[in-house]
């Protein structure tokens, strides 16, 4: 289990750094903030991994001291998202239109964890890009955005976009969003209703009730969300996300126990072309995973 | 996970079993450093520089590391886990899965006399 909480911790770091679209015009300072924040969080990974290399640490980790583990971590400063996002604010207010809105899905995906830097971003979106079609790029990335802003204002946002937006692929991220939200939202409050693992047999009676409706309410959300990402495929539908977007409805549609695993055709680490389906006759065992 | 899943590999190595990752590390470098520490021989899919942004586990709707499938050779899902549902769970599952589709085969081979 280690691996995949380290896992979960070590994505939250590196999953939003996006690279900058190669494609789009130069814009010097926002090159100089996406290289800056790059090395940041290299240099942070090289201490985290030079860290884990230490006789100190490996012994902690022997011992399940996690204690001691937290200690060492903490040693190791983190990058400045805070000061980082007030930077990406101040030059999004530079710049103009796609540009500055560019800057905003940056801001969005690396320092919006930060309360102040997330309604920043929130309120520019709102007040200047609900039209534009690159809105797209920024809500690519929002769950981090909406964590910032917290439940209602995140989803006053995505909601704007659903109303105010002229193009699809916009509506579609917010739709997908929104579903995403309400299922969290559901699962969360299901384990919260739980009764603990040692708790009494009094306890765990008192907890059935809790338990039950928490459960309804999952059901109930699982039905709403899969309405929206129905939606939200549609929207999606022939552009360049459809894959991630229909995502949601390709699981429930194709990946349930019991049905037919859909074929995998790609290259394996050494560049060689091959199918799961090569497979076929004998019990395979599928891991998604990496070293991180 | 990776010892268990080593051992699991090397126990049923005779038998008609094979792991198969989708490996999304972003570099093919943190890859093969991997490999070669943790002594890992099974063969993996890339999901490509994307990382676990990735082509493959986007289509599958993967959300956590690791994800686990279990296909039975007859190609249906027989398992799916977000997360590592520990050893015993494992071995026990697939150990069933591979007697049937050892009972398959020699059905199989019976018709063939």
């Amino acid at each position: 289990m280690t691996r995949s909480v380290l896992a979960a911790l070590l994505l939250a770091a590196v999953v939003p750094a996006q690279a900058a679209d190669a494609s789009a015009p130069k814009l010097a300072e926002y090159d100089t903030l996406v290289a800056d924040w790059t090395a940041a969080q290299k240099a942070n990974a090289d201490a985290m991994k030079a860290l884990m290399a230490t006789p100190e640490y490996k012994a902690a980790v022997e011992a399940k001291d996690n204690k001691k583990l937290n200690e060492l971590r903490n040693t190791i400063t983190r990058p400045d998202a805070k000061a980082f996002g007030t930077r990406a604010i101040e030059l999004a207010d530079q710049y103009k239109g796609d540009a500055s809105i560019r800057v905003l899905a940056y801001a969005a995906a690396n320092f919006a964890g930060n309360k102040d830097t997330a309604k920043a971003i929130a309120e520019r979106v709102e007040k200047d890009h609900l039209k534009s079609a690159k809105l797209s790029d920024l809500l690519e990335n929002a769950m981090g955005l909406h964590r910032g802003l917290g439940d209602e204002d995140g989803n006053k946002l995505l909601e704007a976009v659903i109303a105010g937006s002229p193009h699809a692929l916009p509506k579609a991220w917010a739709k997908y969003w929104q579903a995403k939200v309400l299922t969290n939202q559901a699962s969360t409050a299901l384990r919260q209703a739980q009764p603990k693992r040692d708790a009494t047999d009094e306890e765990k009676e008192k907890a059935k009730e809790g338990v039950a409706k928490a459960k309804q309410d999952m059901a109930l959300a699982t039905e709403k969300a899969d309405a929206l990402y129905a939606e939200a495929a549609k929207l999606a539908e022939g552009t360049e996300h459809s894959a991630r977007i229909g995502a949601p409805i390709f699981e429930k549609q194709r990946l349930q126990v019991g049905m037919e695993a859909p074929d995998i055709v790609a290259e394996d680490v050494d560049g060689v072309a091959f199918k799961l389906s090569d497979y076929r006759g004998k019990v395979v065992m599928i891991d998604y995973w990496g070293f991180w | 996970m990776f010892p268990h899943e080593r051992s699991l590999v090397e126990r049923l190595k005779d038998k008609p079993f094979n792991l198969i990752g989708v490996n999304s590390d972003k570099e093919k470098d943190t890859y093969f450093a991997g490999i070669k520490e943790h002594n890992i021989s099974w063969r993996s899919f890339w999901n490509g520089p994307k990382g676990t942004s990735g082509p493959i586990s986007t289509q599958w709707n993967v959300s956590g590391w690791p994800t686990l499938y279990v296909v039975d050779h007859k190609g249906v899902i027989r398992h799916k886990w977000l997360g590592n549902p520990g050893d015993e769970k494992l071995d026990e599952a697939i150990d069933a899965l591979v007697a049937e589709a050892e009972k398959e085969v020699r059905k199989d081979v019976k018709k063939g006399d």
